[in-house]
């Protein structure tokens, strides 16, 4: 029997009716209506891999096996929403291109380990003006040859922007060389390679959508925080820390720019897509209380995430912040965004203050913890969630979710989690 | 009454930290001398860190003032930690787990504090803290870990110290991201702590130091 026969056979509502229904449920607690039960989105991750058992390094290396994991796993447990990790680039572009801000699975790492990011520092404190006088120049022949091993001969171009006339043509003999030829053939494995990845997987979510399960977010809009831009990915958190000190006004400066960059390049939502309203997932990393004091948090942080949020929902989206790690005592700032326009997912979090000072502006999401579904048993997942369905979710702007990464969880809790929902009230 | 170089680095005043280090320098004062005060300094920051008044940045640029500071002095900070007094500690991001922003700030503070620490880096196995434990005799270990599989490992680690009969021995703290008291069950380890003070408390308590 195929699965979408599975489905039908299973359910007295038909695939398309579910979608609806589903999508329904978590509208009205976006817009703070009370739905007709809490909605519980399921975080994947890498959990499929353990679940099915098949290796995490599918993810990189293994569409099919992938997809069929992912599949599986959203069809035993049949939540409102999903959000699986099929973004993730194909593990031989990773390595054409010699990657070295991330090791994943099958690559450097073990086959059975999650991907993980290493702390870098692309851009150096004096290069600032470098990047921002000309960042397309400083892109292409500063940082690229240095986040990407394949691209480091980039770094022999001469500057590009004064090629008018017939000037170019003397830059050519330099694509002769063999590390030229060596880019070429990179640029080439990669990108067929690329190519053929993301449109077998970029298929997963309408196929998930005709068995009637629609997915979380997606990435898009104006994004996250700027400041996470700058110390996730070009200053290194050292880097982007000493600078609030050092060269504050240079950091700003940069984090104004990259928001004024994302705007431009910014497409609205496109409401003929799948989906209603568009959900944005936004990761955000280093705003939590364990990496800024409040002070720096309202300078360097949230002036620049709360423009992005604003100017996502003028674009017709529905943000979806993620706070990792602990906003507890940064909760009254989003206040400042308009009332049911957005929707906070929180990690470490008193989920009944949250609810408290939230409650009936913002929906609220979150947050069974990692250690209770991986050490914990089946009650205790259940309790923990029956609580915060009493707490959180009366009269509604509530959804149910694991607070972060379940790639080691017990499939009984991932069960009890899910199933709370349609037990309690 | 604490130097002027004390309160410079405690509160974060670079330029005057490094003037006044030059100028003690230039008067031919005992290069030690000098970072032991920056040494003091720093106390001071654990301890505002510890009482939320300074945060990771501020911990961030205290460390990189203190080098300045060494770096004028012409003394690597390892040779100033000589008297150390307090105590050794082992620490290590667990098998499998590569991530190491939580773990040294935890060996920075801890090293600050007056702790001979040995730093095992990430991703270590089972038997390297084992052998760690049986070399330099340390009474604590710290295990680190960011990811999920940590937890597992963390456990690993525990149960091959037991195995390796050390397990009286050592206090053993764990952290990082996620970790909590459910993980620390599930560890079977003494401590967890969510942040780099709460394991230079648990380090001094288990030391018996002040």
């Amino acid at each position: 029997m195929t699965t979408r026969d599975a489905v039908l056979k299973r359910e007295a509502k038909s695939p398309q009716e579910l979608y609806e229904e589903r999508e329904k449920r978590v509208r009205d607690a976006i817009q703070l209506k009370e739905p007709d039960r809490v909605p519980v989105l399921l975080g994947l991750g890498y959990f499929p891999a353990r679940y099915t058992g098949v290796p995490t390094s599918a993810a990189y290396y293994d569409v099919a096996a992938w997809k069929e994991a992912n599949r599986k796993t959203i069809l035993d447990f049949e939540p409102d929403l999903y959000r699986a990790s099929t973004g993730a680039n194909s593990g031989l572009v990773l390595e054409t291109l010699g990657s070295t801000q991330m090791e994943w699975p099958g690559g450097k790492l073990a086959a059975n380990v999650s991907h993980q990011m290493n702390e870098v520092e692309y851009m150096k404190e004096d290069e600032y003006d470098l990047f921002l006088s000309d960042p397309t120049d400083y892109m292409l022949r500063v940082f690229l040859p240095r986040q990407f091993r394949a691209l480091e001969p980039l770094a022999k171009l001469p500057s590009l922007n004064l090629m008018w006339g017939q000037a170019f043509a003397t830059v050519t003999p330099l694509f002769t060389t063999p590390e030229f030829r060596q880019v070429a053939e990179a640029l080439y494995k990669a990108g067929r390679e690329e190519a053929k990845w993301r449109q077998a997987m970029d298929t997963f979510e309408e196929e998930m959508a005709q068995l009637g399960f629609p997915p979380h977010a997606h990435a898009g809009g104006v994004g996250g925080a700027p400041f996470d831009m700058v110390t996730d990915n070009i200053r290194g958190m050292q880097g982007s820390m000493i600078d609030m000190y050092r060269r504050p006004e240079k950091l700003l400066a940069l984090c104004d720019k990259i928001l004024e960059w994302r705007t431009a390049r910014a497409a609205p939502a496109n409401p003929k897509k799948r989906g209603n309203p568009k959900r944005l997932f936004l990761a955000l990393h280093r705003g939590a209380a364990g990496f800024m004091s409040k002070k720096q948090f309202e300078r360097f942080y949230w002036p620049g995430l709360k423009k992005a949020i604003l100017t996502s929902i003028d674009l017709g989206f529905v943000p979806m912040p993620f706070f990792e790690g602990r906003y507890q005592d940064r909760l009254e700032y989003l206040l400042e965004l308009p009332r049911g326009k957005a929707v906070c997912h929180f990690e470490h979090m008193d989920m009944a203050r949250a609810k408290e000072v939230l409650g009936g502006h913002l929906c609220i999401m979150g947050n069974v913890p990692s250690s209770l579904l991986q050490a914990g048993s089946a009650q205790e997942v259940e309790e923990y969630c029956q609580k915060l369905i009493k707490v959180c979710g009366k009269d509604g702007g509530f959804i149910l979710t694991n607070a972060s990464a379940i790639d080691e969880a017990k499939p009984s809790n991932v069960r009890a989690m899910v199933d709370s929902v349609k037990k309690h009230r | 009454m604490p130097s002027a170089l004390v309160t410079a680095i405690a509160d974060l005043q670079e330029d005057e930290a490094l003037r006044l280090a030059k100028d003690r320098v230039a008067a031919g004062e005992d290069p030690l001398k000098i970072l032991q005060d920056a040494r003091s300094g720093m106390e001071i920051v654990g301890q505002r860190f510890a009482d939320a008044t300074y945060f990771l940045p501020d911990l961030v640029y205290a460390g990189e003032i203190l080098k300045g500071v060494s770096e004028l002095a012409k003394i690597p900070l390892a040779k100033a930690a000589q008297d150390k007094r307090l105590g050794k500690c082992i620490i290590g991001t667990v098998a499998g787990d590569i991530h190491d922003i939580g773990k040294n700030i935890v060996v920075f503070m801890l090293d600050v504090s007056g702790f001979e620490v040995y730093d095992l880096g990430v991703d270590v196995p089972a038997e390297k803290f084992v052998e760690k434990i049986r070399e330099t005799n340390a009474p604590v270990v710290g295990l680190s870990g960011f990811l999920t599989l940590a937890f597992e490992s963390m456990r690993e680690t525990v149960q091959a110290i037991s195995d390796a009969g050390l397990r009286s021995k050592v206090k053993i703290m764990v952290g990082g991201g996620q970790v909590d008291e459910t993980v620390r069950q599930y560890a079977k380890a003494d401590a967890y702590g969510t942040d780099a003070m709460a394991a230079v408390k648990l380090s001094k308590g288990w030391v018996g130091a002040k």
